[in-house]
């Protein structure tokens, strides 16, 4: 007995903490929110968000904060895994419906599955879209997008690669954006136990132009189209409330993912109307309420104080609601960048991204650190006291030194990101210095349609790449790529060199 | 062309006392506040205020009310009320379309035109049709020409018919011109001159009409000028007296004017060509106003042989420009011409139109338009004066060198 105790006490101290001296983690992920969509990065932003400035005021404020990819499945792959979607295959996917599978390999490390080394309970809630395995009727992978793939599914068979495969204990959620696509059921765990039974009926949605987004699936009994995300908060609660009863003393992780604001824009009847800036402006003040309400759950159990929360979006905002926003209600979710989802400018993943941890963040502080969301996990492990194996979280970087208020440099050497096309359309940023490895946006079309008027006439578009010093061109206007060929050639250099590496972690 | 109007809409502006429309639109009353947006736009029953106008749509649209949706949807496709913005308007109008049958005819339009989306005229049929089925009688009309004429879809006579008396039962006047022009077409004299004469009652005509007047007037107009040149059209020319050369008509796509009109013009040489087509052949971007110099260069990318000829604006040169006209219409040649409407009613003042001369009728001093911008056969009457002040052009594209003329495109006998 007393050398089972010995292990276990020395098994704590190689991790560095005792599990009940960790803070419980909360990752809150919205979709698709803008930097200017939130009050407290724009003032001028027409909706009120409360929860989210709150937030900011007893924690810490990025504004040099990016998303690994520009799109929603890259990103939260390279949020569980702290490694960029494009250094694996199909990095650059967006998976609809039954699309899949896992974009996380068996096998990895990811953010999950490290806490749960660490003794935490965990937890996710919400969007998943990092590729699921469902099978047909005869034991086959499906794999595919599209309304086809759902109507082949056998849904009473597990779904695999799924959150339970790579370290969450819990899940209720959806497999992609759980209003825009094909598949409109939830995932409990595993399995879907209510499956789709029918067609969507769409006549009886909300229209809007925030709402032409919602692609004609099939659809579950009961399926809560304008209520998911109060589902998801319940969900979250529900965890929250339980863990905070049964296990008090564990701590826990819980990964709540939003579909807010991801078109359609479903505000939940409690909002319709709350704003002055339309069914778009409903939505983001009803992912505030979320927040909100996240954190009012973890004052009520007691936890508040002792639990590190991280707001941030998975991208920048979506086309049709910056264009329609603008023009509407003089609302700019991508201000003051250029660019919006999909595009390599900083719109595309210049993102919020807020820390609150009572215990070892002052309050009320910004920093100008770059960062991206793969960091959380080396600052998670730093906290935890993990050691990172070598093959885990590659583009990951600890953080901690920022939150403490400690660091005098930047943190990272440098930061990839991948826009819409994948490893394709890779950027790099050191310092003042951005280097985008090819033409346009690399998302968007800006030669026609709805971008079309916000395109920028480019002096020199024949050259293949863009550079920009944000320092004093933090609105990409002006490519340098031809007047600073030696910045050209070093930054070009440095992301052959990540590539080749695999990794930007030393 | 696209529209918003509901007369019942208008009308119940109009009677709604400002304080009680005003009291039930602050209670909420989507419809009602979609009225006062209406009685605010248009100044009727309440003083005029764009912004206002457009809060109270927005009330009513973030209420999911399709009428008011197609309203905001049909102010960015305008301009007229905020910044013009198509694809903020195409945003709206598909939102509506499924519920408001003038939205769904205005999202056709956006597919037809490139508006705000890329151009999908099979997708705008179907919109129109739905609107159609639904009652929209323009959108019925509208069909049924594109499918006539071949327009950015394949031709459809069984279709084109069939639409077009829908738009009559509909009582649209676009319709009963079109369904008028199919039964003159296939020998029904009496019944088309029956169609033209309802067309003609649904709204105030004149002697002759203004080119450019709003859709349904056009087509009461041009019912009334069919009427009035049904029997020339039935006689052979008598050069010096009147002619009248037959030629086909392709209702214009949003602002394709130029194209139209020039592949009516090539149709009407033996080219199979469609407006969208002709529009194609030269560089600017659909849904924007085409240089004539590339109009040019696209009849020769055709195999033909057009020319430009240009006169001077003032009597003089009104005097040579009708005596080459009636020497080619004489001929059996129709002549394409540049008009110019200047009044304030016209985005800085004035607004260019491209269209052909078919006809003309001596003792009445009269010519025949073949307008591409009103509804098949795009007939109608114009008054000498009214041509001499409407045929001059200083922008028609480089080759104008910003010079006033009376510019024209003929067939290159040389």
């Amino acid at each position: 007995m007393n050398c089972l105790l010995t292990f276990i006490i020395s098994l704590a101290l190689l991790c560095g903490t005792l599990a009940a001296d960790k803070p419980n983690i909360v990752i809150i992920l919205a979709d698709d929110l803008g930097y200017g969509d939130v009050r407290c990065y724009n003032t001028d932003s027409k909706v009120s968000t409360p929860n989210i400035d709150k937030l900011a005021s007893e924690g810490m404020r990025f504004t040099d904060a990016h998303s690994p990819a520009t799109v929603c499945t890259p990103s939260r792959y390279s949020l569980m895994t702290g490694q960029m979607a494009f250094r694996v295959p199909r990095g650059g996917t967006v998976f609809t419906g039954a699309g899949g599978p896992s974009l996380i390999s068996p096998g990895r490390l990811t953010l999950p599955a490290m806490l749960k080394q660490q003794g935490y309970a965990t937890a996710a809630i919400g969007k998943w879209h990092i590729g699921l395995t469902f099978r047909d009727s005869e034991g086959k992978p499906i794999h595919k997008d599209g309304i086809e793939a759902v109507r082949r599914t056998d849904f009473s068979r597990r779904i695999e690669g799924g959150p339970l495969d790579h370290g969450f204990d819990h899940f209720f959620g959806t497999a992609c954006c759980p209003t825009t696509d094909w598949l409109y059921a939830f995932i409990d765990g595993d399995r879907i136990p209510a499956p789709p039974m029918g067609p969507i009926d769409r006549s009886t949605l909300p229209k809007h132009p925030y709402a032409n987004d919602c692609r004609g699936g099939l659809i579950a009994p009961d399926y809560p189209m304008e209520e998911v995300d109060m589902l998801f908060l319940q969900k979250s609660r529900e965890f929250i409330t339980q863990h905070a009863s049964k296990s008090p003393k564990q701590p826990f992780f819980l990964y709540h993912a939003t579909q807010a604001v991801h078109l359609p824009s479903f505000p939940g009847k409690d909002f319709r109307g709350k704003t002055q800036a339309g069914p778009h402006g409903d939505f983001i003040a009803e992912f505030d309420h979320v927040v909100g309400e996240l954190m009012r759950e973890l004052e009520k159990s007691g936890l508040a104080d002792n639990t590190l929360v991280i707001l941030s979006s998975d991208n920048g905002p979506e086309t049709t609601a910056v264009v329609h926003m603008r023009a509407d209600h003089a609302h700019d979710g991508a201000k003051p960048w250029r660019g919006v989802k999909r595009d390599s400018w900083e719109g595309g993943h210049r993102v919020p991204f807020i820390v609150r941890w009572p215990a070892r963040v002052k309050g009320g502080t910004t920093s100008d650190q770059l960062t991206c969301l793969t960091d959380i996990m080396a600052t998670v492990a730093a906290i935890t006291g993990c050691e990172l194996p070598r093959d885990a979280a590659e583009d990951s970087f600890n953080l901690l030194a920022a939150l403490e208020g400690k660091a005098t440099a930047p943190i990272r050497p440098y930061l990839i990101t991948q826009a819409f096309s994948g490893s394709r359309t890779l950027s790099i940023r050191r310092g003042q210095w951005k280097y985008i490895h090819h033409r346009g946006s690399g998302g968007n079309n800006y030669e026609r349609g709805e971008m079309a008027s916000y395109a920028l006439a480019e002096a020199t578009p024949e050259v293949p790449a863009q550079l920009y010093d944000l320092a004093t061109d933090p609105g990409e206007t002006t490519n340098l790529y031809s007047r600073k060929p030696e910045i050209v050639r070093e930054l070009k250099a440095l992301l052959d060199l990540s590539k080749t590496a695999g990794r930007s972690r030393p | 062309m696209l529209m918003h109007s509901s007369a019942s809409l208008a009308a119940a502006a109009e009677l709604n006392a400002p304080s009680s429309l005003r009291a039930k639109a602050a209670s909420g009353d989507a419809a009602a506040q979609l009225s006062l947006a209406m009685a605010l736009r248009d100044g009727k029953g309440a003083e005029k205020n764009d912004a206002e106008a457009m809060q109270w749509a927005h009330k009513a649209a973030d209420q999911g009310h399709a009428g008011a949706m197609d309203f905001i949807g049909f102010a960015y496709l305008r301009g007229a009320v905020v910044k013009r913005n198509p694809e903020v308007a195409f945003g709206y109008f598909k939102a509506a379309a499924d519920e408001s049958s003038q939205a769904a005819f205005n999202l056709g339009q956006c597919y037809f035109g490139a508006q705000g989306t890329a151009q999908d005229c099979t997708r705008a049929l179907e919109w129109w049709v739905k609107a159609a089925d639904q009652g929209h009688g323009r959108a019925a009309a509208t069909a049924a020409m594109a499918y006539h004429a071949g327009e950015g879809i394949p031709r459809d006579a069984v279709k084109a018919r069939r639409l077009a008396e829908r738009a009559a039962e509909l009582n649209n006047p676009a319709g009963l011109v079109f369904l008028g022009e199919l039964q003159f077409q296939a020998g029904e004299f009496e019944a088309a001159k029956a169609s033209w004469i309802r067309a003609s009652k649904l709204l105030p005509t004149q002697a002759t009409g203004h080119p450019s007047q709003p859709s349904d007037n056009a087509s009461a107009q041009q019912a009334a000028d069919l009427l009035r040149i049904m029997n020339y059209r039935q006689r052979k020319g008598e050069p010096g007296k009147f002619a009248h050369v037959p030629m086909p008509h392709i209702l214009q796509g949003y602002n394709n004017c130029g194209s139209t009109a020039c592949a009516t013009f090539a149709r009407f040489q033996g080219s199979e060509i469609c407006g969208w087509d002709f529009k194609k052949l030269c560089p600017s971007p659909l849904g924007t106003g085409t240089d004539w110099g590339h109009l040019l260069d696209a009849s020769a990318k055709i195999g033909q042989k057009w020319k430009l000829t240009t006169f001077t604006p003032d009597e003089e040169g009104f005097e040579k420009a009708t005596a080459m006209l009636r020497s080619e219409l004489d001929d059996g040649r129709p002549v394409v011409v540049d008009f110019k409407y200047i009044g304030p009613q016209y985005p800085n003042g004035s607004a260019g139109h491209t269209l052909s001369v078919c006809g003309y009728i001596a003792e009445e001093d009269l010519y025949i338009l073949c307008n591409p911008a009103v509804a098949t056969p795009g007939l109608q009457l114009i008054t000498a004066a009214d041509l001499k002040d409407f045929w001059r052009s200083d922008h028609y594209g480089a080759l104008s060198k910003g010079v006033l003329s009376r510019p024209a495109f003929v067939i290159d006998r040389s």
